[in-house]
């Protein structure tokens, strides 16, 4: 070595050419690793084995990096993954990593900008049906990892004074995300969960309600009227307007929703969506 | 027997705590000793890993093995991630915790791999340094494995073995003695891994790590994904002649077999402590 090379200067170096995208020869002569060491200096620094050279004793470390997120990630996206096909999906993470480098010691944070990145990314095909399922599959992933709170219970619920329906407000579980997709994203997961033949992407309204049960994962589609009345109730307002605003928006009639109203609620309070109702 | 510097105990022979065997472990019951997390798998997650974590710590030992502490970058200690850490330890009872000589990445980012780091008098002060921190805010003694290393730097002017047993005296460190990752930088360094084993001190070594790796033919790396080959019994034989043995930890990360196949890999070490309790090793 021409220079001692400081530990500070090592490690910026290491790292960039370890996160650095393209070949090994291309990632030690990037302008972020040679402003560290030049490339010369930095095959000076690394000593050769027996066996292999100092380029190739560098690239072990650079493929495990991009191998073991590829790896992380998938498990996160991997109806995105089987979309994409392994090709597109490892240049589309490996690109994702050249913005988005972990800056945490939590590897669940990593997958956060998926969605809004697949939303900006050049040449990718169906991608507002990928961004789609990446914002289901990332929500899914989410609520695996939230707290968990208490379940309203039917008692709980019979016990509320006829007088206070007016104003109460339904407090929603933590891990509870509403969705309301264009595209057949939710028959697409289904099929690559049941490891079934995937259905082609097609249009298609799709509401969905994803939450989680003694600590499993659900997914419940809902009717455009049933996902209106849940959006009204999740974002605090009180149930009797909330009602009010579905029927305002349905084209059923008042009667009809009414009677779904009742059997939705049912069925939501025994699927655990709700935690408490709230009487101010 | 011979004791570690805290007489720590000898937890006996350990698996590591995957999802793959969580319904296993629950239902059955079974008869190990003790289990090692990784840390960072239960911190910053309140749902389905800690309900699990919480129901295992009341049935067996737990021991914390973390992946990201970064002890040797030039970053500054992440303290949030060290009070999360003790708040975990603290609630499961880790029985201790340990992390890497390593670094993990600098500027923020991390690479979530175990980098090498340059074995010199400036790594070795910063390394003792931040150690001492660390230990002060958790609380406990901090124990630190040796990794599996691929690529070795001309800077460097001490040897790793020195360089663990200079930090451990130093920094009042423990140590997790790898020796599967001894013999794969052994292999990838072409050095005598007999030579490592014999110059860790054993009064400082609180435990032991055994696992399978692939052989390349030009290199071997640490992947977790098979059974212990014969030359690794061997270290871990020659190691416990020198300590009289100590807790005992299987680690198998990829290709993840039954429980039971993971749980009687780790158990072969028994026989070998067995071997050193016929003719008094460590008495």
């Amino acid at each position: 070595m021409d220079r001692q090379v400081d530990l500070g200067t090592f490690q910026r170096w290491m790292a960039a050419t370890i996160m650095q995208s393209g070949t090994d020869e291309e990632a030690i002569k990037s302008k972020i690793a040679q402003k560290e060491l030049s490339s010369e200096e930095a095959l000076n620094f690394i000593k050769p084995s027996k066996t292999l050279t100092q380029l190739e004793r560098l690239g072990i470390y650079r493929r495990m990096y991009l191998l073991r997120l590829i790896d992380v990630l998938r498990m996160d996206f991997t109806a995105v993954a089987e979309f994409l096909g392994e090709d597109v999906y490892e240049k589309l993470i490996e690109d994702y990593l050249q913005v988005h480098p972990s800056r945490s010691y939590n590897l669940n944070h990593l997958s956060y900008q998926v969605p809004d990145f697949i939303r900006t990314y050049p040449n990718l095909r169906r991608r507002e049906f990928v961004y789609q399922l990446a914002t289901l599959e990332l929500a899914l992933s989410d609520i695996f990892n939230v707290e968990e709170t208490p379940v309203l219970t039917k008692e709980a619920l019979a016990s509320v004074a006829p007088e206070v329906w007016d104003t109460a407000k339904i407090k929603t579980i933590t891990a509870f995300r509403l969705f309301a997709f264009n595209y057949n994203v939710n028959d697409y997961l289904e099929a690559v969960i049941k490891e079934k033949k995937t259905p082609k992407v097609v249009k298609k309204d799709t509401w969905l309600v994803i939450y989680r049960r003694n600590y499993k994962l659900w997914r419940l589609p809902l009717t455009k009227d049933a996902y209106n009345l849940l959006s009204d109730i999740a974002s605090g307002i009180p149930l009797s307007d909330a009602i009010a605003n579905a029927i305002e928006k349905s084209d059923a009639s008042p009667e009809v929703l009414q009677k779904k109203v009742f059997k939705w609620f049912q069925d939501w309070v025994t699927e655990g969506l709700f935690q408490a109702i709230v009487v101010e | 027997m011979s004791q570690n510097r805290w007489n720590l105990p000898d937890l006996g022979f350990g698996v590591g705590l995957r999802t793959t065997h969580y319904s296993h472990i629950l239902s059955t019951n079974p008869a190990v000793d003790w289990f090692e997390i990784i840390s960072e798998n239960y911190m910053d997650t309140k749902g389905k890993p800690m309900y699990i974590l919480d129901q295992i710590a009341e049935r067996y030992p737990i021991v914390m093995h973390g992946v990201s502490m970064s002890i040797g970058s030039t970053d500054p200690l992440d303290i949030d991630y060290l009070k999360k850490l003790k708040e975990l330890a603290d609630r499961i009872k880790a029985v201790w915790l340990s992390d890497h000589l390593c670094w993990t990445g600098v500027l923020g980012t991390n690479t979530h791999d175990l980098l090498p780091m340059v074995y010199n008098q400036e790594s070795l002060k910063h390394i003792i340094s931040r150690a001492r921190q660390v230990s002060e805010i958790l609380e406990r003694p901090l124990m630190l494995e040796n990794p599996s290393a691929y690529i070795e730097f001309t800077t460097s002017d001490i040897t790793e073995w020195d360089f663990l047993a200079q930090l451990a005296k130093e920094a009042d460190c423990g140590i997790l003695l790898d020796v599967n990752n001894i013999y794969v930088s052994s292999f990838n360094h072409n050095f005598d891994p007999n030579i490592y084993v014999d110059a860790i001190p054993s009064d400082r070594v609180v435990q032991y790590h055994l696992a399978g790796h692939t052989n390349n033919g030009t290199h071997i790396i640490d992947t977790h994904s098979d059974h212990v080959i014969d030359p690794v019994w061997k270290l871990y034989e020659r190691s416990c002649e020198r300590t009289g043995g100590r807790a005992t930890l299987l680690e198998w990360d990829d290709d993840i077999p039954e429980f039971e196949v993971v749980h009687n890999e780790v158990l072969k070490a028994k026989a070998y402590r067995k071997q050193l309790e016929v003719i008094g090793v460590g008495a």
